[in-house]
């Protein structure tokens, strides 16, 4: 009599694997919350759109082509990261994107206004320097920080989000980095280009960073004195 | 001397003037080797936009112009003396070549096609680039492709056209002909 | 950086020369210089200065298209989301502006291909003065609808003049840059609807904005939809980009009105 016979029909039986091949090492827990994720992911998104906001303004105020032309390039890139977060914010249980698309706190105002005050026709120095060599680096610096420390299980939307936008950001690094590089002729600008860094850096300083304090986390150590 | 008449002498609608097309002009006719006894009339038709021109008559010499075709494409209205007299030594160079005898078996400007006209031109503007002129290479070998096609037999056979000195009538016909898509 | 930038700061390198529209209008030259009769014919490469036409047409598209990608980019910047514009709208005029760069990356090359100097000809900034309308309603109807309008027609004339030329990279290239107009002008269309379903004060008011617009660049009838226009209305793109068959036809009668008016001036 057959297991058929029987009425004891199975499908033939597989040896059992573990729900996680062995190299994949990913773990549950991570830094952020639903609620402290959305909140970064609402200040990432005003950052981007105030960036592409004026990577377009300022297309028409700079007379060299080459400059010109990849701003409007990346002007969309930061706007698509804009989209990206804009369209995240409801799955982390936040129905109002605009709720959260704010800034951390007035001192990110007051970089944004320092960033995109220069529109002379002879400020294209000042105008790449406060984008690639301020806005970026710390831009690349709070979403590494998040997506290397955020659930590689639970908020595997948010990574493939922020590796999105880490691709753009490093390429428009590189780009804008060469186009200052290369617009840099003298001993004045090089000065007028380290004034521009050193002015901007101080109010993200004030800011805490795109995301306010703990935008790249602490890496300090609270030590006991006996 | 070369006696050089420009009309109108006064221009009303463009801002040319008609001693600096005339000074243009009696510079170029030296450097391309145009006699100098020779009488040249220039009309300019003031009133075009175009940038049209013919040699109307061999004997005597006279050129009918559009005045776009002297025109400063940056500043309109006012005159380019390098786009007069790449214009100028252009039509220069089919009174030189009609009269040097290799060319009797040319037949008449309004007879000859688009394609000959763009072959011809080529070979003259390739004279005048190596007098000092600059007479856009890469614009030649546009319209030169629009006439031939866009291929690599045409693009040699423009080579060999605008680097050639004297070519005559019989071999700028071969070399058109023999290039076409 | 202000809000609304003027035409006339428009930043150009030493290249670029700028013509003003009252040098332009008062030309003496009349329907002449703006392609009337004289200059009416269709511009196809059987005509003795047709290559050339083309190239001078090419360069003005090269300019059209950096003043668009700056158009597209003020209006990125020039109004606040949620009190002017939406987030959205906003969104799609990042996108122009990666196209509208493409764009010009495409046209230089083509100036390179066709023998053309960047700077070559002089440049007007009406297409800019157009995208500086403080309504957004009316920048978007007088640049994508009206200006992009134009863009798909005479893409479709420069691709057409590839074609008969045998001309690979010519076609090839107006190709590409006709499908981007087309999702712009479209974006014209859907937010000229969106925005005003609940205005049609507003809509009216934008229409008859894209109506000078459009009057203006039909240059004294060289775009219409006659059979010898030079530049031919492109009815199938029109379409597909939301213009209606009503739409499109009083498009082509402006065009034939200003071409009565320039040939009688």
């Amino acid at each position: 009599m057959t297991d058929r016979d029987r009425g004891t029909c199975m499908a033939e039986s597989k040896r059992p694997r573990e729900p996680f091949a062995p190299w994949d090492r990913r773990e549950l827990p991570g830094l952020f919350d639903v609620e402290e994720t959305a909140r970064r992911i609402g200040h990432y998104k005003w950052m981007e759109t105030k960036l592409f906001e004026a990577l377009g303004g300022w297309v028409a105020t700079v007379p060299e082509l080459d400059v010109k032309l990849r701003l409007g390039t990346h002007c969309y890139h930061h706007a698509f990261h804009a989209e990206l977060f804009h369209k995240r914010l409801p799955e982390l249980r936040e129905m109002k994107p605009e709720r959260l698309t704010v800034p951390p706190n007035e001192e990110l105002v007051a970089f944004v206004n320092a960033m995109t005050e220069p529109e002379a026709s002879g400020q294209t120095i000042e105008k790449l320097v406060g984008v690639y060599r301020v806005l970026l680096p710390a831009t690349i610096a709070a979403y590494t920080y998040h997506r290397n420390g955020t659930s590689r299980i639970t908020d595997m939307p948010t990574i493939r989000i922020l590796e999105m936008a880490l691709k753009d950001e490093y390429e428009d690094w590189c780009d804008g980095e060469m186009l200052i590089q290369s617009m840099i002729e003298t001993p004045e600008e090089v000065d007028r280009a380290a004034a521009h860094q050193a002015k901007l850096q101080k109010l993200l300083l004030a800011a805490g960073g795109i995301a306010g304090p703990g935008s790249i986390g602490d890496p300090y150590v609270d030590v006991v004195e006996d | 001397m070369l006696d050089i008449e420009v009309t109108p002498n006064e221009f009303t609608m463009v801002f040319f003037d008609a001693a600096v097309i005339a000074e243009v002009a009696a510079d170029v006719a030296v450097k391309v080797g145009l006699p100098e006894d020779l009488k040249l009339s220039l009309i300019v038709d003031e009133g075009s936009p175009l940038g049209r021109s013919r040699v109307s008559s061999y004997d005597p010499i006279e050129f009918t112009i559009d005045g776009g075709a002297f025109e400063d494409t940056r500043r309109p209205r006012n005159l380019s003396k390098a786009r007069t007299a790449d214009v100028l030594g252009r039509l220069m160079y089919r009174v030189i070549d009609r009269s040097s005898g290799q060319f009797d078996d040319a037949p008449e400007d309004g007879d000859i096609d688009l394609a000959l006209h763009a072959a011809w031109d080529a070979h003259s503007v390739g004279r005048l680039e190596r007098l000092g002129f600059s007479p856009q290479r890469k614009r030649r070998v546009y319209q030169f492709r629009n006439r031939h096609g866009f291929t690599d037999r045409a693009d040699q056979a423009f080579e060999e056209l605008w680097g050639s000195s004297e070519l005559s009538w019989a071999d700028i016909e071969r070399l058109s002909t023999g290039c076409r898509a | 950086m202000r809000k609304i930038f003027p035409a006339e700061e428009l930043a150009r390198d030493s290249r670029f020369i700028r013509q003003s529209n009252e040098a332009r209008f008062s030309d003496p030259r009349g329907a002449r210089v703006g392609g009337g009769s004289a200059a009416s014919t269709k511009l196809t490469p059987e005509q003795a200065n047709g290559p050339d036409r083309a190239r001078a047409l090419m360069h003005g598209i090269f300019v059209g298209e950096i003043q668009a990608l700056e158009g597209a980019g003020r209006t990125c910047f020039d109004f606040e989301v949620g009190e002017d514009v939406p987030f959205e709208l906003k969104l799609d005029m990042a996108r122009q502006c990666w196209d509208e760069a493409r764009h010009c990356e495409i046209s230089v090359a083509l100036a390179d291909h066709m023998g053309t100097e960047l700077g070559e000809y002089a440049e007007n900034t009406t297409l800019y003065e157009a995208a500086c309308n403080p309504d957004p309603v009316l920048r978007l109807t007088g640049v994508n609808r009206a200006l992009e309008g134009l863009a798909i027609d005479v893409f479709s004339t420069m691709k057409e003049f590839g074609n008969l030329a045998g001309d690979p990279v010519l076609e090839f290239c107006e190709d590409w840059m006709l499908a981007d107009e087309v999702t712009h002008v479209k974006m014209g269309s859907d937010w000229l609807r969106s925005l005003t379903a609940k205005d049609p004060e507003r809509r009216s008011k934008a229409l008859e904005f894209q109506r000078v617009v459009d009057k203006l660049f039909s240059f004294s009838g060289f775009r219409g939809d006659d059979e010898d226009s030079p530049i031919k209305l492109t009815r199938q793109f029109r379409s597909l980009a939301g213009f209606t068959d009503d739409e499109v036809d009083d498009i082509a009668d402006l065009a034939r009105e200003a071409k009565a008016e320039a040939a009688t001036a």
